[in-house]
């Protein structure tokens, strides 16, 4: 379980933690006091060359076995006793005296080499790791289609290979008291604003908590308002999404264990966008692109709108359609607000279990769930029809918003609006998205309007917006990002 | 952080606190009180608006002091001023209240005619509180989206085109009206809103020289938006018919159908709760600086609350639609005067001040 300590406490513990490692007891030797600190961990490797009078700890998992084989092991069982101080001299040995920093390499998945009083560390790490696959999360159908893994090495190398400039920058920053994650924050020097890389990397240190596990969580914990239904920064999954994020000027996190990463920052908009978009005709990808806002309306108001006029606003059916709407009706006996309710609640069970079953069964679930909501509720009159089709096009429009996290707070405003359509009506809805207007215009990332281009309103970056204009447009970064270089192509 | 209100969204800030339900009974009022083609009394009003504007331009240019408060306490000390101030924010907010009013009551019109109406004026209080406990710069950010949310309605009119007829103006120019002074004053109150820049100022993003002209831009709006609307609505009805019906721009909207969607006002009229929302929380906010000025350790949470329960309690017995109408025009008649007064007296102070050699801001 995580749960935050008090700032005082925490304090206490991680400087009881230095002192343990950096003080340590003057009888017991460096490889003693590893031995020591690494006591009850079965999965410790130790070797002992005894005629050379070294010693090797490492976790065998966090190695990689070749490499250790060649590099290491094979260098020591040839090696003379004499040779032994020339072969440590070579670079590939790094000298350490801190027993934290041994006990940091180890866990890091470097092998620490113990001759006599002096301590080396040889970086062999390697271990276990997902192939790399495409995004389940973010698939693409235009475009590249390898995805990010959990091993933050291979993310950055996947990044580094894209974004070929000595002016990517990356700085490390451990998070998480007992876990130690490293966090890489990237950005292009020169096109990044240095503030934002200053303020990014102030919150990543200045997080107290046991144990961060996924980017989503970490930017939770670095977000300006964490307590909004509506995530700040956008993750991705693709590297040619975070390489464009960071040529636009935005900075870029990556976690290890995570095959999402942060862009920041980040607008409401960023949300609808993927980068299919931009690989598609620019026709094609604007007309995606409203599609998808279409598509956000439809799924926060539609269900609403429907028990708002068939609970005050009758006059607002037209005639032709009013009885077919009257006659569907007419069997059910509940208020329209528990008739849509019943029936979102039910979308969202068999969107949950479908999301959490194997696949195998996943399928029985959507046959299930077709028939119940779709032949059974209406024949037994617990449902109309109208209604039906109402929620399932707000379920099908949900998914059309590439984010998942935003689709799911989407969904959750849903609720809302669809209560207060039930008690006022469309004053109802319009009470409604005038509190999420106000809640969305207060929102920032890294102190950049969330509503950004659209209010602010930013004219230039309109191109990248509903629209997505050809290229030879396109030739600012976005306003948000505060870049120093506004320029991204030349002006002929 | 604080940002700055650009002068691109202090024009649209303008034109959301001026614009608001007067417009859907002003080709009445026009109608009522100057008769025949009384649209075009909509561009005189506006002209005196303009003229309101260049006084309060004055103010700022010549402006003694970082704000309206600097200027007067530079020569009449805060005590004097104190109940000054406190009527003032206590005149806003009633007026506030009283707007929020009388939308309801509209509203009531079309539908929730059961529901108690004081539950939902609190309602629609507690979006004020709720936009009003934001600073400045997210309040014009929201505004900027309640415009393209509401803007596009004007477009509405183009349904009416082929059922207009010339004719129905008549040839005739301010003929069968009651009481122009009146009717003057009922405009000038439905432009109300542009003083506010007297305290917006200090917000705005001044870089530009020329930042000034947006207050001028969104006025222009606001007289492009009613004169366009007042002229349909003389094109469309007949002045007999304009003088008798109670909310013309109602009937006008309900004219429009479209496949889907039958009686679209009942739709249309409540995206107007986003621009009454604008000119409550504006004047409220107003009114905050005010009495927090007067009593300076006031939170904004307090003034809010403060000025939002003392409107209500002023207009407690205020329920019905006539009464609402009469409270409406008397406020609106102080707030009128103090539009015009407010920025003569400010004048005059940084007059005497340069006279004495105070230095400007």
């Amino acid at each position: 379980m995580i749960r935050r300590k008090p700032k005082k406490l925490i304090k206490k513990l991680k400087e009881l933690n230095d002192q343990q490692h950096s003080e340590p007891s003057l009888e017991l030797s460096l490889y003693e006091q590893v031995v020591n600190e690494l006591e009850g961990c079965s999965d410790r490797e130790d070797i002992h060359f005894p005629e050379l009078q070294v010693n090797l700890i490492y976790f065998n998992h966090l190695v990689d076995k070749d490499r250790f084989q060649s590099e290491i092991l094979d260098p020591f069982y040839h090696v003379t006793k004499e040779e032994l101080s020339s072969l440590l001299k070579r670079s590939f040995y790094k000298p350490v005296a801190d027993l934290k920093e041994v006990i940091d390499g180890i866990l890091d998945g470097e092998t620490a080499i113990f001759d006599k009083e002096r301590v080396f560390l040889a970086n062999v790490a390697g271990g276990e790791k997902r192939n790399i696959q495409p995004s389940e999360t973010e698939t693409a159908i235009t475009g590249p289609h390898e995805g990010f893994i959990e091993s933050g090495e291979t993310n950055l190398s996947m990044i580094r290979r894209r974004v070929r400039t000595s002016r990517l920058k990356v700085n490390k920053l451990p998070v998480g008291e007992v876990t130690k994650t490293n966090a890489f924050l990237l950005y292009v020097k020169g096109i990044a604003n240095d503030e934002l890389v200053t303020e990014l990397t102030h919150r990543i240190e200045k997080i107290e908590i046991d144990a961060v596990y996924d980017a989503h969580m970490l930017s939770q914990l670095i977000e300006d308002q964490p307590h909004s239904l509506f995530p700040q920064f956008i993750t991705r999954e693709r590297p040619d999404s975070i390489a464009a994020g960071l040529v636009e000027g935005k900075i870029i996190i990556i976690l290890e264990g995570s095959p999402a990463i942060i862009i920041a920052p980040s607008s409401f908009f960023d949300f609808f966008e993927t980068g299919d978009d931009y690989y598609q005709r620019w026709l094609t990808g604007t007309a995606t692109r409203l599609l998808r806002f279409g598509a956000f309306i439809i799924t926060i108001a539609f269900t609403a709108l429907y028990v708002s006029v068939t609970t005050f606003h009758y006059e607002m059916i037209p005639e032709s359609l009013l009885t077919t709407l009257a006659v569907s009706r007419s069997k059910v006996p509940f208020n329209p607000i528990y008739e849509a309710f019943l029936m979102e609640m039910t979308i969202e069970f068999l969107r949950e279990a479908g999301a959490r079953l194997p696949t195998k069964v996943g399928q029985t679930i959507g046959i299930v769930g077709g028939i119940v909501i779709g032949q059974a509720a209406v024949q037994a009159g617990i449902t109309s029809n109208v209604l039906i089709i109402v929620v399932a096009i707000s379920a099908i429009a949900s998914f059309v918003v590439p984010s998942y996290v935003m689709s799911a707070s989407i969904r959750l405003g849903r609720f809302g609006l669809i209560l207060l359509a039930g008690l006022l009506g469309n004053l109802g809805i319009m009470i409604g998205i005038t509190i999420l207007v106000i809640h969305l215009s207060s929102l920032t990332s890294v102190g950049a309007p969330y509503m950004s281009p659209l209010s602010p309103f930013f004219p230039k970056d309109w191109k990248d917006f509903l629209l997505r204009a050809p290229y030879k447009m396109m030739k600012t970064r976005p306003t948000m990002a505060r870049s120093s270089n506004k320029s991204k192509q030349r002006n002929d | 952080m604080s940002e700055k209100i650009a002068p691109f969204h202090l024009a649209i800030l303008i034109y959301m606190i001026q614009s608001g339900v007067t417009l859907y009974k002003l080709p009445r009022m026009l109608a009522v009180n100057f008769g025949t083609n009384g649209w075009i009394m909509v561009l005189i009003v506006s002209f005196i608006v303009i003229i309101n504007i260049l006084l309060i331009s004055l103010v700022i240019r010549f402006r003694i002091g970082e704000n309206v408060f600097e200027i007067m306490e530079g020569l009449i000390s805060v005590k004097v001023m104190l109940p000054f101030y406190m009527l003032l924010a206590v005149t806003w907010s009633l007026l506030a209240i009283l707007v929020s009013k009388d939308f309801i009551l509209i509203t009531q019109v079309l539908s929730l005619q059961n529901t108690n109406s004081s539950m939902l004026i609190v309602i629609l209080m507690v979006l004020t509180f709720y936009l009003g406990m934001k600073d400045v710069y997210t309040i014009s950010k929201a505004t900027n989206i309640f415009f393209i949310l509401t803007i596009w309605m004007t477009l509405l009119m183009i349904y009416h085109i082929p059922h207009t007829s010339f004719l129905r103006l008549t040839p005739f120019i301010f003929k069968e009206g009651k009481n122009a002074v009146e009717g003057i004053i009922q405009v000038y109150t439905g432009f109300l809103g542009f003083e506010l820049v007297l305290f917006l100022f200090p917000y705005v993003d001044q870089s530009k020289p020329k930042w000034f002209h947006s207050v001028y831009y969104g006025h222009l709006i606001t007289t492009i938006v009613y004169a366009s609307t007042c002229f349909m609505s003389y094109l469309y009805f007949s002045l007999d018919q304009l003088k008798i019906t109670s909310y013309p721009v109602l009937n006008l909207i309900a004219y429009v159908e479209i496949e889907l969607i039958e009686r679209i006002e009942s739709f249309v009229f409540n995206l107007f709760l986003m621009k009454i929302l604008v000119t409550l929380v504006l004047y409220i906010w107003a009114s905050c600086l005010l009495l927090e000025r007067a009593i300076p350790k006031l939170s904004r949470k307090q003034s809010l609350v403060i000025l939002i329960v003392t409107g209500m309690l002023l207009s407690l017995k205020v329920n019905v639609m006539a009464d609402v109408g009469n409270w409406l025009l008397i406020v609106g008649f102080v707030a009128a005067g103090l539009a015009v007064g407010l920025p003569i007296i400010l004048l005059i102070v940084i007059g005497i001040r340069t006279y004495r050699g105070d230095h400007r801001a």
